[in-house]
C-alpha cells in the first residue's frame, strides 16, 4: 500500500520517509522489529500531536538513504514523519552536525503557527489566546490533529545549510484554504489584517523631528535625540523585549507624520530574552527604513562580553526570501557601547540584524542617515509575523513592505493568494516566488515529488524542541505548555541521547501521568512476558519413530516411479514377489501438503518387506512447522475507535479460515502466527502470539492442511470409510497371505488407524472452517482484514461536548469546553452556596 | 456603594467574560440583599444595554443582571446574581480537578469509553498479509508400513 503522499481534499496522510533506520532501530534498541513495524512505532509517537523531524547530514535525497521501498510500501500508519538530512548550521562550528541525526519535536499547535505565519497570519500567541480568535485557532488545530486527519505533519529543517524550516507545500495549501474557510483572511481590499489588535504599529504624527518613540502599545514615550538619529537605550529594549515574550514588538517611528522606521524585534531565541548564557541564543531584529537609506549606524554593545558577531541579513525587497547572509562585524572591538560600526545600506532598506550574545545585557544604538528622498506619509503596510514561543520563524522577507510597496498591497497580495473567493488557491500560481524556493524531496517509492515550502527559519535546529515559553495576553505563562509533550529539552542531542530524549518524552512517566494512563500508576507487567508463556512442546519424530512406519516425501517423478514400480511387472519373479506380499497394502496413506516436511535423510521406498526400486527418496519427520512471520496491526485513530467494539479484526488462518481477534488485545501489537502440523495425518495447530507488551500466545487454532490422494480403489474406499466413521474402529483391509498375514495385519491396522484420523480432518475455528482440500484454493499466507468504523462527529464536537479526558490535573491546565467529574473548591473564599454553584456549573461544563 | 454597569457578550458558561466598558453608578443596597443575588437601588435611568455588573465592595464579584424595576423618583431597583465563575475565576483555575471531558485533545485519554465516540453505520476494511506463509507448491507425503525398528532414523 502507497501512503506516500498527503492528498489534501481526500482526507489522506502526508507522505512518510525516514532515513538512517539502522541507527533509529539501534537507538530505541529494536533488534527484532521489522522497519514496517518501526515506522508504525513513529507514526503512533507522532499521532501524540507531536512532529517528529530528523535530519540526516548525508541524506538530502531520501530515496537513496531511506529505508526499504517495502518498508515504505507496506506502511500505511496516520502519521506523517519527514526526515531529510543537511547540514543543521550556517556557522560551521557550533551546530555542525554533519554525520549525525537530529531531531525535534513540534506541536501540531506549533506546526500550525508556523502554517499561518506563512501565511501572513497571526501566531498561536497572536490567535490562540486572543479571546476572539482563539476559537479559529482551536478549530484549526482541531482539523489538522483530529481524529479524521491525525497528521503530525513533516517539517524539514537543516537541508540546505541555512537552518531554513521548510512546511509541506499541501499542508500549507490545506491550511490556507481552512483558514480561509473560517474567515481567518480578511476581505479584499482590506488595508491591514483583520486581527490587528496585537500588531498594530502606533503612528505618531506632525511631530518634528525624532522627538517621540512609542512602542506598539503606545506605552512608552520617550525622547529621542533630534538629529535624526536614535537611541534604543536599554530600559527601551527591555520594554520590547517584555512585549516580546507575548507578540512581535513593533516599534514605529514617525517623522513628520511619515513613517520612517520600524524595528521590529523578531526573536530572541530562548524563552526569557535575557541572562541567559547560552552562546547560542541571539538577538534578533530587524530594521525596516521606509526612506532611501544611504547608512545606517548601528552599535551594539554588551555590559559584559562582546557579541560574537552581528550578521545583517538583507532581506530584500517584497517576496524574496533572506539570503546573502553579510558578516558585518565579528569579534573584538565591539564591547561597548557608542562604538558604531557603520553600514552602507545604499541599496537596501529593509535588513536583519542578527546579534549572537553572550552578554548579559545588549544595548543597541541605531543611527540612520537618510537621503532627501521624499516618501508619502501613511507608508506602512507592515506586516510581521513570529511563530513559536523559543522557536522563531521569522518571515521577514515574504512580508515586508518595502517602500516600493503602496500601502496594504502586502497583505492584499497575501489574501488574494490564500483566499478561495478570490482565486483558486493555487500556491504555484499565486506565490511564484516563494515556491521556486522549495525544496522538492527526491522520489520516493514511486510517488510523486513533495515540495516543502521555505519558513525562513532562524539557523538553530534546537528551536524546534519544543514550545518553550508560551504567554497569555498579560504574559503569563500558559500551564500546559510548561510539561507534558512541549516540554521537551532544548539544545543539540546526539543521537542516542537525542531519541532517548524523545522515548522518556513520549513515553515516559510523564507522559503517561498527563494522559491518565494506568500504566503510571498501576505496577504493570514490565512488558516481558515471555517467561509465562507456556512453552510449545516438541513432539518428538512421532510414529516413525518407532519403526512401523515410514514416512518419505518423494517428488512427482519419483512418485511416477514407485506407482511404475506397485503396477508393472517387471519380471516374472517380482511379480511373484508382489503377489505374494502386496506392497499396495502396505502403503498406509499418500497426501499432498503445502509445508515443507522436515528431511531426516533419503532411502529406497520400503513396503512391507519389499523394497522397491525407487531410492534417493528423501524420508521425513512426522511433524514439521511453519513460521508465517510477523504483522503489526497499526492504530489508526489514536483513540477508543481503535478499540472493540468499533475496531474489528479478523484473521485469515490457511487450512483454518475466518477467526476473530479482540482488536483490545492485537491493535497496536504486532501478531506471529506458526503452525505446528503433522505431516502424516495433515493436521495442523495455529499459534497466534500478541506482542504489545511483551511476547503472549492468545489465540490457538486447529485445522488440516493434507489433500488425500487415493493409492487404489481399495485404499480410497477405506478412507472413504473411514471417512464415514469418524474415529471408529480402524478398518482393516487384510489380504492375509500364508507369508504377509502378520505384516499385512499390522499394515492394514496401520492404515486403518491413520485412515480414520485423515478423514476426521478435525478443525475448530470460532468463524468458519476451511481444511483439506478446500484449503488449497485459499490464501496460503495469513491475512488480517481490519474493519474499522467511520466517525461522524459533528464538526467541533470537542468544543460542544469535549473529548474524554479523565485526567486528575489543575483546571488552569485545561482549554476551552471543560467538564469535571470532581473537584476540590477549598481554595476559594466564596460562600457556601457559590461553591456549590460553582461545583455544578463545572460538573456540568464550562469554556475555560 | 459603587456599581459598575457594563455589558457582557459571550456565554455565560465561560469562565472569562467579554465586557464592554459600562458606566459607574452609586448604588444603595437593599436591606435584605445578600452577596449572591443583591438588590441594590441606583439613581437614573438604566438601559437595556447593560445586563452585566461588577461591585468593588463584594470583593470585585461580578453579577448577572436579572431583574431591574423603576421605583418612583428616578430610581431604578436592580437584581443581580452573581457570577461565580467570573468571580472566581483565578481560584478555579488553582483547583486540583478529575476532568472528565475536554475540549483540547491530549489532556487525558483517548482511549476512554465513554460511549460518547459517534460512527456511520460506514464501515471500511483494511486487509494487511503476512510476509510467509504455507508453500505455493505441494509436497508428497508417503507413509509405508514396515521398515523395521528405527523407522526413518536411517541416517
Amino acid at each position: 500500500m502507497s501512503n506516500s503522499i498527503f492528498n489534501y481534499g481526500n482526507k489522506s496522510y502526508p507522505i512518510v520517509a525516514l532515513s538512517d533506520v539502522a541507527a533509529l532501530l539501534q537507538a530505541f534498541s529494536v533488534t527484532d522489529a521489522s522497519e514496517t513495524e518501526f515506522l508504525h512505532k513513529l507514526a503512533d509517537l507522532g499521532t501524540k500531536d507531536l512532529e517528529l523531524a530528523i535530519t540526516n547530514a548525508s541524506a538530502y535525497d531520501i530515496a537513496t538513504t531511506a529505508l526499504s521501498t517495502d518498508a515504505i510500501q507496506n506502511f500505511d500508519g496516520a502519521a506523517g514523519i519527514a526526515i531529510l538530512g543537511g547540514e543543521t548550521s550556517n556557522d560551521g562550528t557550533e551546530y555542525n552536525h554533519a554525520g549525525k541525526l537530529d531531531f525535534g519535536i513540534m506541536s501540531i499547535q506549533d506546526a500550525i503557527t508556523a502554517g499561518l505565519a506563512c501565511l501572513g497570519l497571526k501566531t498561536k500567541q497572536d490567535v490562540g489566546y486572543n479571546p476572539t480568535q482563539a476559537a479559529a485557532f482551536n478549530q484549526l488545530v482541531d482539523y489538522f490533529a483530529g481524529s479524521h486527519f491525525s497528521v503530525a505533519q513533516g517539517i524539514l529543517f537543516g537541508v540546505d545549510g541555512s537552518g531554513k524550516v521548510y512546511l509541506p507545500k499541501p499542508f500549507l495549501q490545506a491550511l490556507s484554504d481552512k483558514a480561509a474557510e473560517l474567515g481567518l483572511f480578511g476581505e479584499e481590499g482590506d488595508d491591514k489584517p483583520p486581527y490587528n489588535g496585537i500588531i498594530n504599529p502606533v503612528l505618531v504624527s506632525s511631530i518634528s523631528g525624532w522627538n517621540d518613540f512609542v512602542d506598539y502599545l503606545g506605552n512608552q514615550i520617550l525622547n529621542t535625540p533630534s538629529d535624526r538619529g536614535i537611541t534604543v537605550t536599554p530600559e527601551i529594549v527591555e520594554a520590547m523585549q517584555d512585549g516580546l515574550r507575548d507578540y512581535p514588538s513593533i516599534t514605529q517611528i514617525d517623522f513628520n507624520g511619515q513613517t520612517d522606521i520600524i524595528m521590529c524585534y523578531l526573536s530572541v531565541s530562548t524563552a526569557y530574552p535575557w541572562g541567559v548564557s547560552d552562546p547560542a541564543d541571539r538577538f534578533e531584529f530587524v530594521i525596516n527604513v521606509f526612506h532611501d537609506v544611504e547608512r545606517f549606524r548601528l552599535n551594539v554593545g554588551g555590559e559584559s562580553d562582546p557579541p560574537d558577531s552581528i550578521t545583517v541579513a538583507n532581506s530584500g525587497y517584497f517576496k524574496t526570501p533572506v539570503s546573502g547572509y553579510q558578516e558585518a562585524w565579528s569579534g573584538q572591538n565591539f564591547n561597548r557601547q557608542n562604538e558604531a560600526v557603520d553600514f552602507d545600506f545604499t541599496t537596501f532598506n529593509n535588513f536583519r540584524v542578527d546579534v549572537s550574545r553572550q552578554s548579559y545585557r545588549y544595548v543597541i544604538n541605531g543611527d540612520a542617515s537618510t537621503s532627501t528622498t521624499e516618501i508619502e506619509a501613511g507608508q506602512t503596510g507592515l506586516c510581521w509575523s513570529r511563530v513559536g514561543g523559543s522557536g522563531t520563524f521569522a518571515l521577514s522577507s515574504n512580508l515586508v513592505t518595502s517602500e516600493d510597496t503602496p500601502t496594504g498591497a502586502a497583505w492584499d497580495l497575501m489574501e488574494d493568494s490564500v483566499n478561495p473567493s478570490t482565486n483558486d488557491s493555487d500556491l504555484n500560481s499565486l506565490y511564484p516566488d516563494w515556491v521556486t524556493e522549495a525544496v522538492t524531496v527526491s522520489e520516493i517509492a514511486g510517488a510523486n515529488l513533495l515540495s516543502f515550502l521555505p519558513a525562513a527559519a532562524y539557523n538553530n535546529g534546537s528551536y524546534f524542541y519544543g514550545v518553550g515559553d508560551v504567554g497569555d495576553v498579560n504574559g503569563n505563562e500558559q500551564a500546559w505548555a510548561q510539561g507534558g509533550l512541549n516540554e521537551f529539552p532544548g539544545g543539540i542531542r546526539s543521537v542516542q541521547q537525542g531519541i532517548q530524549d524523545l522515548v522518556n518524552a513520549l513515553l515516559g512517566d510523564n507522559i503517561l501521568t498527563v494522559l491518565g494512563d494506568p500504566e503510571s500508576v498501576l505496577d504493570w507487567p514490565d512488558g516481558d512476558l515471555d517467561d509465562d508463556n507456556p512453552d510449545m512442546l516438541d513432539p518428538g519424530s512421532g510414529t516413525a519413530d518407532i519403526g512401523l512406519v515410514r514416512l518419505y516425501s518423494p517428488s512427482q517423478a519419483q512418485m511416477q516411479a514407485f506407482s511404475r514400480w506397485l503396477w508393472t511387472d517387471s519380471s516374472v519373479l517380482d511379480s511373484i514377489k508382489k503377489y505374494f506380499q502386496s506392497p499396495i497394502e502396505a502403503v498406509v496413506s499418500v497426501s499432498k501438503i503445502y509445508a515443507p516436511p522436515r528431511v531426516l535423510g533419503s532411502d529406497a521406498i520400503v513396503c512391507g518387506y519389499i523394497t522397491s526400486d525407487v531410492t534417493g527418496v528423501s524420508t521425513v519427520d512426522q511433524f514439521t512447522t511453519v513460521d508465517c512471520g510477523s504483522l503489526y496491526i497499526p492504530k489508526f485513530f489514536n483513540n477508543i475507535l481503535d478499540s472493540n467494539p468499533y475496531t474489528r479484526v479478523r484473521l485469515y488462518l490457511p487450512f483454518v479460515g475466518f477467526v476473530d481477534l479482540d482488536a483490545d488485545d492485537v491493535i497496536g501489537a504486532t501478531l506471529s502466527v506458526t503452525y505446528g502440523i503433522d505431516v502424516l495425518t495433515g493436521i495442523c495447530m495455529a499459534r497466534v502470539t500478541v506482542n504489545k507488551t511483551g511476547a503472549q500466545l492468545l489465540y490457538v487454532y486447529e485445522g488440516n492442511c493434507s489433500i488425500q490422494l487415493p493409492i487404489s480403489a481399495g485404499n480410497a474406499g477405506s478412507i472413504l470409510t473411514a471417512s464415514a466413521i469418524k474415529g471408529g474402529a480402524s478398518i482393516a483391509v487384510g489380504i492375509a497371505g500364508a507369508i504377509t498375514g502378520n505384516v499385512a495385519a499390522i499394515a492394514g491396522a496401520v492404515g486403518g488407524a491413520a485412515s480414520t484420523v485423515l478423514g476426521s480432518k478435525a478443525s475448530v475455528s470460532s468463524v468458519g472452517s476451511i481444511s483439506g482440500n478446500a484449503g488449497v484454493f485459499g490464501a496460503k499466507q495469513p491475512y488480517v482484514v481490519i474493519n474499522r468504523p467511520v466517525p461522524a462527529e459533528a464538526n467541533n464536537y470537542g468544543h460542544f461536548y469535549g473529548l474524554p479526558a479523565n485526567a486528575s490535573i489543575m483546571l488552569g491546565a485545561c482549554l476551552g469546553y471543560t467538564r469535571v467529574r470532581e473537584v476540590i473548591l477549598d481554595s476559594i473564599p466564596a460562600t457556601g452556596d457559590e461553591l456549590e454553584e460553582i461545583d455544578r456549573l463545572l460538573r456540568e461544563g464550562v469554556y475555560i | 456603594m459603587k456599581i459598575y454597569l457594563c455589558r457582557m457578550i459571550g456565554d455565560k458558561r465561560r469562565m472569562q467574560k467579554t465586557i464592554l466598558n459600562g458606566i459607574e453608578l452609586d448604588g444603595t443596597l437593599r436591606g435584605e440583599s445578600s452577596v449572591t443575588n443583591p438588590i441594590i437601588t441606583v439613581a437614573g435611568e438604566i438601559g437595556d444595554g447593560w445586563n452585566y455588573a461588577r461591585i468593588p465592595a463584594f470583593d470585585n464579584r461580578y453579577y448577572y443582571i436579572t431583574d431591574r424595576r423603576a421605583l418612583k423618583n428616578g430610581l431604578y431597583e436592580i437584581s443581580m446574581h452573581v457570577d461565580v465563575l467570573m468571580s472566581w475565576a483565578g481560584q478555579i483555575l488553582s483547583c486540583p480537578a478529575i476532568v472528565d471531558k475536554q475540549e483540547r485533545p491530549g489532556v487525558g485519554n483517548a482511549y476512554i469509553d465513554d460511549n460518547s465516540a459517534i460512527t456511520s453505520t460506514l464501515r471500511t476494511n483494511q486487509v494487511l498479509k503476512f510476509s510467509a506463509g504455507f508453500a505455493d507448491r505441494p509436497y508428497y507425503i508417503l507413509a509405508t508400513a514396515g521398515g523395521g525398528a528405527g523407522g526413518n532414523n536411517n541416517e
